[in-house]
């Protein structure tokens, strides 16, 4: 058998060609320390801004109350399950001030609680009708903070007022989360995609072993000796295996470093990592068909790394668009790239604690694309580079 | 294993032909190479000779003919017939991020040279190419001459039958080249050894027999010696004039002295042939004077392949 000495090579080669292979197992670790300092750990907090015009009311019994300053105490206590604070209150005395801070983009909204608010819940609980209380917001619909940020405080208000008049409305928010875990921070989102990035870049050491040979033109004595492309193939494919699994377990534990923890099982992810690093390699086998250099693939090499990374669904959601459906799955355009499943998988397994038998149909659709994918991969390679003309 | 009336052949090209688009690069080439032969193929850049090899070695398909190797066809039994060549490019081809002896070992396994045998050959290889205090540094540190003769030994270091060496000396320094040089003269009688070269001393030094190839064609085919004798008789006498000088030389060709003939002249160089030159280089001097003849070089030298050349093509090989 051949194998060894050809994997035995490629593995030598890997590592003392030691440029694009540290570019390749750094690229996503760096990616992760960046998206840290971006978003942090913690559950995303809002800014908000509120100026509590409220005069306050007087009780039948001669007490004072504030529920401007009542409101204002809940929303600051409001936290996540992590128990991090949700929305940042600041307080603002003029609408002018407040609104300078939103269009600087210091805060996500502005919440204007009006005079009266006091009287109108005090009288809604001693049983008269009189026009309900005022909570104005505004904010910028260009900021994509300032939804959610609204939706937080007009739910937490909406409730208040609730409980405050003593008063059952006809509408009842009960949110409940699906998930048994922690809640997940934008940082927790992005890392299974971080993981699929840490294997998107074996496309190009794996690419680089390959058209090396052609470039240096050493793919002559590979050519005219026993070996079979089969056998050459397969061996760069193990060798590359190692180091998408290296640049992967890197990506995790600078992640891990960095306060992300899982339920998830490590043994799943491990075997979705070896899945999708052979899918990625048979990606390189034909990008490594259409080149003949290494400077080629650095170069035009970029396009279908660049497909790979902002279309699967890993950096940002993209738009679905369907081609058909298989049982009660709709299988879209960006299904065809494995690393598509791939992060799907991951996202289930770290975020949602799923095992192997959760990631069935993701492992099938990455083992059907990578035999696809090696089948063109092989053909072409074969006809470009090995044979004779 | 192929005979022929001649002897055994263990190469067999038969109109042999190859074109890149309208330039035909090989032109019904036939020729056969005998078993265990220093076989020299001589012609200047773009004759063909390195299309013909790589035909040979299976990286260029053939547009017709047919190649046998060892009496087994090229294009049927190709695994068969690689496993029985190893072939030394042109170009240096080595793997820059391995270490000599690395690289040989691994290129031995790759045909399936047991582990040991392939450790013991790189290593005897290394010491006849004078490698062997560079087996564990990495080619890319290597020189140029190095390189060239590790290239060689990634040749031979499955031992194959055949040897097929491209230019093997281009650009060896002159330690290097006498080292590659005793090497394959040393393969003689062991090995086939196919020499593509556009250097004719190197061909006439170690070559039995020689394949002379232009414009895809082969011109001639015979041992060093016979190739010369078809130039004429004896040394060769060379004579650089001023150009112009026609009339002259007319009147010249026609009273030359005996036993001294005259083959061509191109630029003002005048060649002659002819036995003890040196005998009647008196009298053809005078000849020279009376006619206002004034020489700027003279050389008497023995005849060389690239006299064959100029002889069969009318131009001279590095040209």
């Amino acid at each position: 058998m051949r194998l060894y000495p050809l994997f035995k090579k490629a593995v030598i080669e890997n590592f003392r060609d030691w440029k694009i292979l540290i570019m390749g197992i750094t690229f996503a670790p760096f990616f992760v320390v960046l998206m840290y300092f971006y978003f942090g750990e913690a559950t995303e907090t809002y800014r908000v801004a509120i100026i509590n015009h409220d005069r306050g009311a007087t009780t039948r019994d001669g007490n004072m109350i504030n529920a401007g300053e009542a409101l204002i105490s809940e929303i600051e206590k409001f936290s996540g399950q992590d128990g991090a604070i949700v929305l940042k209150v600041s307080r603002e005395q003029e609408m002018a001030a407040a609104q300078k801070r939103l269009k600087n983009k210091s805060v996500d909204l502005i919440v204007e609680i009006t005079e009266n608010f006091s009287q109108a819940l005090l009288d809604y609980k001693e049983g008269e009708r009189p026009p309900p209380a005022v909570v104005r917001t505004f904010g910028d619909p260009g900021n994509p903070k300032y939804i959610m940020a609204a939706a937080w405080s007009d739910s937490l208000t909406y409730q208040f007022a609730v409980e405050w008049s003593g008063l059952q409305g006809p509408l009842m928010f009960e949110a409940e989360s699906l998930s048994p875990l922690k809640s997940l921070s934008d940082f927790d989102l992005y890392v299974p995609g971080l993981l699929g990035l840490a294997l998107m870049m074996l496309m190009f050491t794996a690419a680089a072993t390959l058209i090396k040979e052609k470039d240096k033109g050493t793919i002559v004595r590979l050519r005219i000796s026993n070996m079979t492309t089969t056998e050459w193939l397969v061996s760069v494919s193990l060798s590359q295996v190692i180091i998408g699994l290296l640049s992967m377990g890197m990506t995790y534990l600078t992640a891990v470093a960095l306060g992300y923890h899982t339920t998830g099982s490590l043994l799943a992810m491990i075997v979705v990592g070896i899945l999708s690093c052979l899918a990625i390699i048979a990606i390189s086998v034909m990008v490594a068909a259409v080149l003949r250099t290494v400077f080629d693939l650095m170069t035009v090499g970029c396009f279908p790394f660049f497909i790979l990374m902002f279309f699967s669904g890993g950096m940002f959601p993209i738009p679905t668009i369907s081609l058909f459906a298989l049982g009660e799955r709709s299988i879209n355009v960006n299904d065809i790239l494995p690393t598509t499943h791939s992060i799907t998988a991951f996202g289930k397994i770290l975020n949602q604690g799923a095992g192997l038998s959760d990631v069935v149909f993701e492992m099938g659709a990455i083992v059907i694309l990578t035999v696809l994918y090696f089948t063109i991969g092989i053909w072409m390679f074969t006809r470009r580079h090995m044979k004779a003309k | 294993m192929m005979q022929t009336e001649n002897g055994k052949w263990i190469i067999r090209l038969d109109s042999l032909r190859k074109s890149y688009g309208d330039l035909v690069a090989v032109k019904n080439l036939s020729l056969d190479i005998r078993r265990g032969e220093i076989f020299g193929f001589l012609g200047p850049n773009g004759a063909g000779k390195t299309t013909t090899i790589s035909m040979i070695c299976g990286l260029l398909k053939r547009d017709s003919g047919e190649i046998k190797i060892d009496g087994f066809s090229l294009e049927e039994d190709y695994g068969r017939c690689k496993k029985l060549m190893g072939f030394c490019p042109q170009d240096i081809v080595v793997w820059e991020s391995l270490t000599c002896l690395e690289q040989l070992d691994f290129t031995a396994r790759l045909y399936d040279v047991p582990k040991i045998v392939a450790r013991n050959r790189s290593l005897e290889l290394l010491g006849i190419l004078g490698l062997e205090e560079k087996k564990h540094k990495l080619a890319k540190t290597l020189s140029g001459g190095m390189k060239r003769r590790l290239n060689i030994a990634l040749a031979i270091v499955h031992d194959p039958e055949i040897l097929i060496l491209d230019e093997p000396q281009a650009g060896l320094d002159p330690q290097s080249r006498v080292l590659v040089r005793e090497y394959i003269r040393s393969l003689a009688g062991e090995k086939t050894v196919i020499l593509t070269t556009h250097d004719m001393d190197e061909a006439d030094r170690l070559a039995e027999r020689i394949g002379i190839i232009d414009h895809g064609e082969l011109l001639v085919l015979d041992t060093s010696n016979n190739l010369k004798d078809q130039v004429g008789e004896g040394d060769i006498l060379e004579i650089k004039i001023s150009d112009g000088q026609e009339e002259k030389l007319e009147r010249l060709r026609q009273n030359l002295p005996e036993n001294l003939h005259h083959l061509d002249h191109r630029h003002g160089n005048l060649r002659f042939a002819g036995f003890n030159i040196p005998d009647v280089l008196s009298d053809l001097l005078e000849k020279f004077r009376r006619l206002d003849l004034k020489i700027e070089d003279m050389t008497i030298r023995k005849k060389t392949l690239e006299d064959v050349f100029i002889s069969l093509t009318g131009r001279r090989l590095r040209k």
